[in-house]
């Protein structure tokens, strides 16, 4: 596709007036005006502080807001650099405003500033979100920095979340991007991340623009593609994230709908990645910045509402049936009927499996399989909420570790049931 | 009389010859064309099963629930070999009429003209069973997911009315377009489904609103342990 198709007129005449730059720094938004001053001035901090002598162009790729967001991005600056001892920058920061083609989302939105990074030549890219509220000027060392710095092809963030947050990610997403492709990288699907341009050219080689990966599931993508392609993968921890709530009209079902499809289709198209390969395991990655943890407030969890769900959900036996074997299931209704859910971990990574071989093989209509897979989600995110209800950080940490080697002692349970 | 009966008996004779002679170009027609016919549909049936086993039929089959009825019905074939079987079978007996047809027997065209005049309606009527079973299998389970996951109390009930309420739409428009009793069977659903709507639209809407509240929250809406408070962490 050309890239007059990607991105619109006046941006290519701006690339073309700047030339060349060696980072760009993305910011995709959509109607908010409210936030992204405050993301636009931390980066424009982060870049005149930590990369003075560098030329780099802010990208705001955005979906058509109304409510001003664009002027937003243009007229927002920081007032006094020297506040933040900042020293004057040998070359300025550009601003490139452009509205985004193609389908409604934030993977249109990263194919316009890959784009203009391939144009400009850029060596690293960093994309932000717009709704960010915790943002520093330190994030974009952090996103930047190992790939200018230390030749990293991806920067993956890794935030301090509360001990509950990120059940998808910690339950199915995690375990199982590990597992297969063999890197810990424990925010998949984190939303702020940096890369080079080489990875940059790879990822616009791709065709995944106008599918369900580009309006669901980029994050996870960029993440899988990096990693399973063999390209130099990094973390950096980022702090908090604070952001404005999402849409709450979303609900649970199309969330896992929407993330764990994303993941299984990732998983066929990567099957070479993993089928094959030998013996389980996993290794770190380099973790840039200084991890620490946040505070451990109650927050408001209705463990009986989801042991509820999880008990009912035994009402779609008749749909598992067509891709489960009769143990399983016979399992599964032992736990649902025992007084404390005790929801066991190998029962879990090898239910993860049975479903995204279904998936894959397309049993049933792909919209029965994965909404089905709901209730026993609320049913392992209960019985692990409940395990670690008395747990600090750390502890919870082990136990996501222990869940996850049970998913990476699975996988050759995976590659039997993905043949057969 | 030996004359006589020696005459009767070489009339008869000739008789039975000559239409048997007359016959007999028809009885080889038929014989010909049931031949041709069990040839042409062992092709016919071999060559749709390997194209419908090509594009993923049996799979289809089987994500539909279609195989899962079979195997109810003690069908052991793929439905591909299924379907093969009665192109086969059609075929069969469609040559057979041809052929009878060339015998010349008035009777015998008639039933064949009456047969094969009905061979569209019998089409038609099975791909709507066939068609209707499937939309059945499908929305039930949509229902059935959608519902447990909102935590409806009656998901199963409410999955079965939508297979029951499809099911007789199938049936009642499979019948009238066989013409069997499809007026009776159109009028029994439409006493059936009207009904329903009609038992609650009384309940939403007169004396019994007050019941009918109590009830839809007690059994409909939310479990009992439902607080409906929303989850204070984050699934992302």
């Amino acid at each position: 596709m050309r890239s007059g198709d990607i991105i619109d007129k006046t941006a290519l005449q701006s690339i073309k007036e700047i030339g060349s730059a060696e980072v760009v720094v993305g910011v995709p938004s959509y109607n908010n005006a409210r936030t992204i001053p405050h993301v636009v001035r931390a980066v424009s901090a982060g870049l005149a502080k930590y990369f003075p002598d560098v030329k780099a162009v802010l990208v705001n790729s955005d979906g058509g807001s109304t409510d001003g967001t664009q002027s937003a991005v243009l007229e927002a600056k920081v007032e006094d650099l020297h506040a933040i001892l900042v020293s004057h920058r040998l070359h300025p920061i550009h601003k490139i405003v452009t509205p985004y083609h193609g389908i409604p989302g934030k993977g249109s939105a990263l194919r316009a500033i890959i784009e203009v990074a391939a144009l400009l030549g850029a060596r690293a890219v960093a994309v932000v979100d717009s709704d960010l509220r915790s943002i520093t000027p330190e994030w974009v060392e952090l996103l930047v920095g190992p790939v200018l710095k230390e030749n990293f092809d991806y920067v993956a963030p890794r935030y301090a979340r509360h001990k509950y947050d990120g059940t998808i990610t910690n339950t199915i997403v995690y375990p199982v991007t590990r597992a297969l492709y063999g890197k810990r990288i424990r925010q998949p699907i984190g939303g702020d991340f940096g890369f080079s341009g080489r990875l940059a050219v790879h990822f616009r080689s791709f065709d995944v623009w106008d599918t369900d990966v580009a309006r669901y599931g980029i994050d996870v993508w960029m993440t899988t593609t990096a990693v399973a392609d063999g390209f130099k993968v990094c973390e950096s921890f980022l702090g908090a994230k604070i952001h404005d709530p999402k849409d709450p009209s979303t609900d649970l079902s199309s969330m896992l709908q929407q993330v764990v499809g994303c993941v299984f289709d990732l998983m066929g198209q990567y099957e070479a990645a993993w089928k094959d390969t030998s013996g389980p395991g996993s290794v770190r990655v380099p973790l840039f910045g200084l991890p620490y943890e946040v505070g451990l407030e109650p927050v408001q969890i209705d463990l009986d509402r989801m042991i509820a769900g999880f008990r009912q959900g035994m009402e779609l036996r008749s749909i598992w049936k067509r891709f489960l074997a009769e143990s399983t299931i016979q399992h599964l209704s032992a736990v649902s009927a025992s007084a404390e859910i005790r929801f066991p971990d190998e029962l879990w990574a090898r239910l993860v499996y049975d479903f995204s071989v279904a998936h894959h093989k397309r049993v049933l209509a792909r919209e029965h399989v994965l909404p089905s897979i709901t209730p026993l989600y609320l049913g392992k995110v209960a019985s692990l909420f409940s395990e670690t209800r008395d747990s600090n950080h750390a502890e919870v940490e082990a136990r996501i570790e222990t869940l996850c080697n049970e998913f990476e002692q699975a996988v050759p349970y995976l590659r039997e049931r993905w043949r057969a | 009389m030996e004359s006589r009966f020696g005459t009767a008996f070489v009339d008869a004779l000739a008789e039975y010859f000559a239409i048997l002679l007359a016959a007999l170009p028809g009885v080889l027609a038929l014989i010909v064309i049931v031949a041709l016919g069990v040839g042409i549909g062992w092709l016919v049936s071999r060559a749709c099963a390997w194209i419908l086993r090509v594009v993923g039929f049996d799979r289809f089959s089987y994500r539909t629930g279609f195989t899962n009825l079979l195997e109810k019905g003690n069908v052991r074939k793929q439905p591909s070999e299924l379907v093969g079987s009665i192109i086969y079978w059609v075929v069969i007996i469609a040559s057979l009429l041809a052929g009878l047809q060339a015998l010349h027997v008035e009777a015998v065209g008639r039933l064949t003209d009456g047969f094969l005049g009905y061979i569209p309606n019998l089409l038609v009527a099975i791909v709507i069973l066939v068609l209707g079973y499937l939309l059945m299998i499908f929305l039930g389970r949509t229902v059935l997911i959608a519902a447990v996951n909102a935590r409806l109390m009656l998901a199963r009930w409410l999955s079965a009315a939508v297979q029951v309420i499809i099911m007789l739409f199938t049936i009642a428009m499979a019948a009238d377009e066989l013409g069997i009793a499809g007026s009776v069977m159109t009028l029994a659903f439409s006493l059936v489904f009207g009904g329903a709507v009609l038992a609650l639209a009384l309940a939403f809407g007169l004396g019994a609103k007050d019941l009918a509240r109590d009830w839809l929250e007690k059994h409909v809406t939310k479990g009992p342990e439902d607080s409906g408070k929303g989850d204070g962490f984050s699934h992302i």
